[in-house]
């Protein structure tokens, strides 16, 4: 397997998806391995993919030290904050449901009680029947 | 330093101590910290270039170690590492726990092996 741009892209996105860092040490670790690779391409021109992930390491390993260099109360901060994360979407989208069928269900309540517990049905302007609920 | 078989993971818990020794001879890029790991321990520690960030991160937060960039040739960056005053006391610390956990660990394992031969 002959190395891409494309490949390392794809590698280096993989490492970034698993370790637990973000914003700007994530940021820092990506620009630190990619010049790596590149200075690695430049002295072994014909390494391929699978000489980089022996030299470097698989995404997994990586993310493994990253793990175990990272102190417990940031990953259970880090954990915290993705589990508020997905209360808050599955408590908006909960809300979101409730609030639509609140107004389907006034919207109905306001035609029924314009027509006095009576459904018009119409067919272009005519009244074609007339039920009483 | 790959996977999670007990040498993998009792090398990656050396890997500040390691790193700290080596680069008390030296200021070193990562690469060669690679390099010399290999060298000195006679391929009996094979370190991943990847899994060392991670480790030079926090040694480096620590204060224990600080960085510089290079240009070498007309393409090539290279950053090294530099070991500070704290990170050689904080090597000291770390060679006293870890000569403290191996005499440990042999007591119990020969201690182990005594049991077993007057068993037998």
């Amino acid at each position: 397997m002959k190395m891409s741009n494309k490949l390392i892209r794809k590698y280096l996105r993989q490492v970034g998806n698993k370790l637990p860092y973000s914003g700007k040490k994530r940021k820092q670790m990506i620009e630190d391995l990619s010049r790596n690779i590149k200075n690695y391409v430049l002295t072994a021109p014909d390494a391929t993919m699978q000489d980089i992930i022996k030299h470097f390491g698989s995404p997994e390993t990586i993310a493994l030290s990253g793990f175990e260099q990272t102190e417990i109360n940031d990953l259970l901060k880090k954990m915290r904050v993705r589990k508020f994360v997905v209360r808050l979407v599955a408590g908006i989208a909960v809300l979101g449901v409730l609030l639509w069928g609140g107004v389907v269900g006034w919207a109905a309540y306001k035609e029924w009680s314009n027509t006095n517990g009576y459904t018009v049905d119409y067919l272009d302007d005519d009244i074609v029947n007339i039920t009483y609920d | 330093m790959s996977g999670t078989s007990f040498k993998s993971n009792y090398q990656r818990g050396l890997a500040p101590l390691i790193i700290l020794s080596l680069l008390k001879k030296e200021d070193m890029y990562g690469y060669q910290l690679v390099q010399e790991t290999a060298r000195i321990s006679k391929g009996q520690i094979v370190t991943q270039e990847g899994s060392l960030y991670p480790v030079l991160y926090k040694l480096e937060e620590g204060g224990f170690i600080s960085s510089r960039k290079e240009l070498v040739g007309k393409r090539m960056t290279r950053i090294y590492y530099h070991i500070e005053p704290a990170g050689i006391e904080r090597l000291k610390v770390l060679i006293q726990e870890y000569n403290a956990v191996t005499e440990g660990t042999f007591l119990i394992i020969h201690n182990q092996e005594a049991g077993d031969e007057n068993e037998q």
